[in-house]
């Protein structure tokens, strides 16, 4: 199981060129607030997935097409992926993502989409030791505004229920099942682009903001005793050169499979593209 | 068809869903002025409602993989 997990992202990774994702490296120092005061130095690699977002990664949309004969109403099926790792244990959520939404997208609301999706989903940590697996039924809610300045929000609400589980064969799994709220924010400004090629942009400013609210009402009591838990992850990035940025970011909260406590600031360069 | 008419047709997709006006919209600009990767998915199925020989999947994914310009969407739809 670890063996083919791992071809899987290793196969997935490298076609991360290909990718619409954004944010791939970061590489910087990062300061903890958990337990003992400790800087880090750390390197994270991020493939981030928006909440209700249907962003290409190292492959190709299954579908995407109308079903309805006004073609108002579409239907996607996309597999995702989600690659949160770092050096240190409390310097990024340490977990991997696979899901394959299959989604309704109604189109006919200018600059917005409102989708629902279904989506088995798979989440480990960084071992594959400790992992989730669960099906999930949401619905999201997306705006775009671009002009001068580009504001995109994400919003929804998803369902889940499944089981966790363990390497370990000793360990005995138990069923999960969690109510999600997820909101992501994007915000760019000084867009400012070369004259002769205006496919290049050599100076940007961007904030992004992923918040979580979980609701874990089922799980392992001594991973979470509280069931009510929240994560954000909150980044301003300064672009001089399209895939270059300097970057300061804060991450705070529990994230799955582990819900362990993540308190940090970070300061760094990030790799990344448009 | 004409280029004439595609290009047009076009930039009135963009028109209506970003926030600017056709006059606006060239074809030599990048397309991400308009819309970014956020909503790419949603531009490849309303190009399909004005270009009914369009294949959405298709665009799509070429959306995301290679299309920069707003004249290499218009080439993709006139071939």
């Amino acid at each position: 199981m670890k063996k083919f997990l791992s071809i899987l992202i290793f196969l997935v990774l490298y076609k991360f060129e290909a990718s619409c994702q954004e944010r791939l490296l970061f590489l910087g120092v990062t300061k903890n607030y958990i337990s003992k005061d400790s800087t880090n130095f750390s390197f994270n690699f991020d493939l981030n997935r928006i909440p209700g977002g249907t962003e290409k990664v190292g492959g190709t949309f299954f579908m995407n097409r109308f079903i309805n004969k006004e073609e108002s109403w579409r239907m996607y099926i996309k597999p995702s992926i989600d690659v949160n790792l770092g050096t240190g244990t409390t310097t990024a959520p340490n977990n991997v993502n696979l899901g394959i939404p299959i989604g309704f997208s109604f189109d006919e609301i200018k600059l917005a989409e409102l989708s629902f999706e279904a989506s088995p989903e798979f989440v480990a940590d960084k071992n594959f030791d400790n992992f989730l697996y669960y099906g999930s039924v949401g619905v999201y809610f997306k705006v775009e505004s671009k002009r001068k300045t580009l504001l995109d929000i994400s919003t929804g609400m998803t369902l889940s229920y499944g089981k966790r589980s363990y390497s370990d064969k000793g360990k005995q799994a138990n069923n999960y099942g969690r109510l999600a709220f997820p909101l992501y924010v994007k915000f760019a400004l000084c867009d400012a682009v070369d004259k002769t090629d205006p496919t290049k942009h050599y100076f940007r400013v961007q904030l992004t903001n992923t918040f979580k609210l979980y609701n874990v009402y089922k799980d392992n009591e001594t991973i979470t005793p509280d069931p009510s838990l929240v994560y954000n992850s909150a980044k301003i990035e300064f672009y001089f050169i399209p895939r270059l940025a300097i970057s300061v970011g804060y991450n705070y909260g529990y994230e799955e499979p582990l819900f362990k406590k993540i308190n940090s600031l970070s300061a760094g360069l990030t790799f990344a593209r448009f | 068809m004409t280029k004439a008419e595609i290009i047009d047709g076009v930039k009135g997709v963009i028109a209506k869903n970003s926030r600017y006006t056709i006059d606006e919209i060239k074809v030599t600009d990048p397309l991400d002025k308009f819309i970014t990767s956020f909503m790419k998915a949603k531009l490849a199925g309303q190009i399909k409602k004005k270009f009914s020989k369009v294949n959405t999947t298709g665009l799509t994914n070429i959306l995301y993989e290679s299309i920069k310009k707003v004249s290499q969407l218009v080439d993709h739809v006139n071939n």
